[in-house]
């Protein structure tokens, strides 16, 4: 993958320009005088704020956050299920991510996000997002996850377990399917909410492409960018429906089209569709708690040296929280070749299950201690390994917002 | 072919969505559509992302409040940082340059408040300290009327052709809410200087305003949990100071406040923050009718 060089400079600046934001607030203000109440009964339309000093924080510098996630794991047996990136593979204590997130808008067209992993100095994240194109359209462009499936556009401390799913360190990639890319998307003006997402990736060395299904335009007979067909296409339709204030579904069906890694100019493609339905009651004050199920599963077909494999793979996950602090989630997943003769046993793997349970207690907002156990069979294997992890997060800085 | 048969049909429909009639104001707080409604008469249509039983903090952004986002003239929000962990991923993905921050259908209502409880000092180790202040000015009813003006002000400028209609409407809320607020001041002059204990620091707005006394709060700090050991302190600190009430929202757990309330001797209030948090609270009027006849209420718990 190629290295992304970052200029450092600007976010140690803003860092500390924010910094020195924070530690000088304002003071105190004094309380409000009876009268100024008479006269705004007096007086007739507001022409400009009264403390303008209250608005949202006035300074331009980017959000900034640090998040880090650290913990022990433990594996009764050395050989056991790969956990994929960010995860503990070996037995001990990782650094399992450290994260610098910086956003802003750029001007009234453009946002701009940024997401550095500073424990191996690559770059997660880095677009632009448009924010006034008409007919309800939205580009994307840089950097970033591809729009597949729920797991994979979610970084590290927004997962509810230790590990990523058993299907997306096969299918999707180490970390996340990601790449650079252009992306399109529309909300259509439904009385539900639906959009359709189409993205584009560049497949050569320099787009620095991070995927387990498909190939590079290196892997082309002429070993460059030909035409269309050498990128990576993913599509995404994403449905969501209101209920009632307390039940909620979303329901996704993703697509991605591209090079095989394994025969000159053949094809790979991956299917996939999730369903996320959550039962939280706010209508009766009691939004602490809530339910929430995952669905995803995957298809994959792959041409290989004179055949074609289909894998296919997928997670059902059940997660409840108490109280603000307390949940829990049981996840049971699974991936399998379905047929073909693969061309080798590392990427693609015979049936392989595990099953997870995981409970967080998060002190506040900003910091969750996990523990989480794993029970699981590898290809091959008949005996069934266990695990253990634990896992610290706390992050500094801006508040984050997080998608639904 | 068919495929960009099928993209020319998408974007002609999308282009031939018809704007509504209505002026459509999306708000965070149930109180400042309600009031949007008010104020606007038959001339807005008005939508609020929160329920009035639910925690502002810890708000879920569906996917449907970005259709909402999208749709809106107005955007009106609490600011103070409250929202910031949800409000901003809507409005990225609401594609609407209409009420993007800045723009003119962008309203952080708290620029019309006085803020209070502005730290020195802003760090996590004091709890979810707000940088701004205390983002809980909707519990005062000098600091909504604020509100209210401002937001008459914004309609008025987003839709110049219904003024004398906005005019009209406010100067009915306008002098209904005088009579109100001086039915309410005199409601709560006999409590000047009453102690009561709340759960959450939300209520320094009303309590400045009512001329009541915050002895403490449940919370150690702003958004941390009661802990055994706090509320054993608190119970010692204030046992003896003749605690007149503790102040709940609908969305905190009764459990704690019913076992300080009954140590300290205290009668226990769940008071309605929101328009929203019954029923019959249909209103900012309503909403402040009621949690002044509730600290109104005099006596221990019921048994």
């Amino acid at each position: 993958m190629k290295c992304v060089h970052v200029n450092f400079r600007w976010l140690f600046n803003g860092l500390f320009l924010y910094t020195v934001c924070i530690s000088s607030a304002r003071a105190q203000q004094p309380d409000i005088d009876p009268k100024l109440v008479e006269a705004l009964m007096q007086d007739g339309m507001t022409k400009k704020p009264i403390h303008p000093s209250a608005a949202a924080n006035p300074n331009l510098n980017p959000d900034i956050s640090l998040i880090m996630s650290t913990g022990l794991g433990w594996f009764t047996h050395a050989d056991h299920i790969q956990q994929g990136g960010h995860s503990m593979d070996e037995n001990g204590l990782h650094l399992q991510g450290l994260e610098l997130a910086a956003g802003a808008s750029v001007d009234p067209y453009f946002r701009f996000d940024l997401s550095f992993e500073l424990t191996h100095l690559h770059l997660e994240e880095a677009y632009l997002t448009s924010l006034s194109l008409p007919w309800n359209l939205q580009i994307r462009a840089g950097y970033f996850n591809a729009a597949f499936g729920r797991h994979n556009p979610l970084h590290l401390h927004s997962w509810k377990f230790i590990n990523p799913p058993l299907y997306h360190s096969r299918f999707m990639a180490e970390e996340h399917f990601a790449g650079t890319g252009l992306e399109l998307s529309a909300l259509l003006p439904l009385p539900w909410y639906l959009t359709v997402t189409l993205e584009i990736f560049d497949t050569t060395l320099g787009g620095g492409m991070r995927t387990h299904t498909f190939g590079r335009a290196e892997h082309t007979q002429s070993s460059r960018l030909d035409g269309p067909e050498d990128f990576v296409y993913v599509t995404r339709l994403e449905s969501f429906f209101d209920l009632s204030a307390d039940w909620s579904i979303l329901w996704g069906l993703s697509g991605a089209w591209g090079q095989s890694p394994y025969v000159q100019d053949n094809r790979a493609t991956l299917y996939g569709t999730d369903l996320f339905v959550q039962w939280r009651p706010i209508s009766t004050g009691d939004d602490a708690l809530a339910l929430m199920l995952t669905i995803e599963y995957l298809v994959r077909d792959t041409q290989v040296p004179g055949d074609s494999v289909r894998d296919h793979g997928g997670y059902l996950q059940l997660d409840i929280q108490w109280t603000r602090r307390w949940t829990t989630g049981v996840r049971f997943e699974n991936i399998d070749l379905l047929w073909g003769i693969p061309p080798n046993s590392h990427d693609f793997l015979d049936w392989q299950w595990r099953g997870s349970l995981v409970a967080a207690f998060a002190p506040t907002h900003f910091s969750r201690l996990k523990l989480q156990y794993d029970l699981g069979r590898e290809p091959g294997m008949d005996t069934i390994h266990q695990a253990v992890f634990l896992q610290v997060e706390v992050s500094t800085g801006a508040h984050g917002a997080h998608r639904f | 072919m068919r495929i960009s048969k099928i993209i020319v049909l998408l974007l002609t429909t999308m282009s031939l969505s018809a704007p509504s009639a209505k002026l459509r104001v999306v708000t965070t707080l149930p109180d400042f559509a309600s009031l949007a409604e008010d104020i606007g008469g038959g001339r807005v249509q008005a939508q609020a992302l929160i329920l009035g039983t639910q925690n502002p903090h810890f708000v879920d952004p569906k996917p449907s409040f970005i259709l909402a986002v999208n749709q809106a003239d107005l955007l009106v929000c609490i600011g103070m940082q409250l929202e910031a962990g949800w409000l901003p991923v809507l409005l990225t993905q609401s594609r609407n340059h209409r009420v993007q921050v800045g723009s003119p259908g962008y309203l952080d209502a708290s620029i019309f408040i006085t803020p209070k409880e502005v730290p020195n000092q802003a760090d996590r180790s004091m709890g979810d300290v707000h940088a701004s202040g205390n983002p809980h000015y909707y519990t005062s009813p000098t600091e909504m009327f604020k509100v209210a003006r401002g937001i008459y002000s914004k309609l008025v400028e987003l839709d110049p052709e219904g003024r004398s209609q906005y005019t009209s409407s406010w100067t009915r809320f306008r002098d209904h809410y005088k009579s109100k607020l001086e039915q309410w001041h005199q409601k709560v002059a006999g409590l000047r200087g009453k102690p009561v204990v709340v759960y959450h620091t939300s209520w320094i707005y009303f309590l400045d305003w009512a001329g009541l006394r915050r002895l403490g709060a449940l919370e150690p700090k702003p958004g941390i949990p009661p802990s055994a050991a706090h509320i054993t302190r608190l119970i010692a600190a204030t046992r003896s100071q003749g605690v007149y009430q503790v102040w709940r929202e609908i969305y905190h757990p009764d459990r704690l406040s019913a076992l300080f309330a009954k140590k300290v001797d205290a009668r226990l209030i769940a008071l309605p923050s929101m328009v929203g948090a019954a029923p019959d609270i249909q209103t900012v009027v309503d909403k402040f009718d009621r949690m002044i006849e509730l600290v109104s209420e005099t006596g221990r718990n019921p048994s």
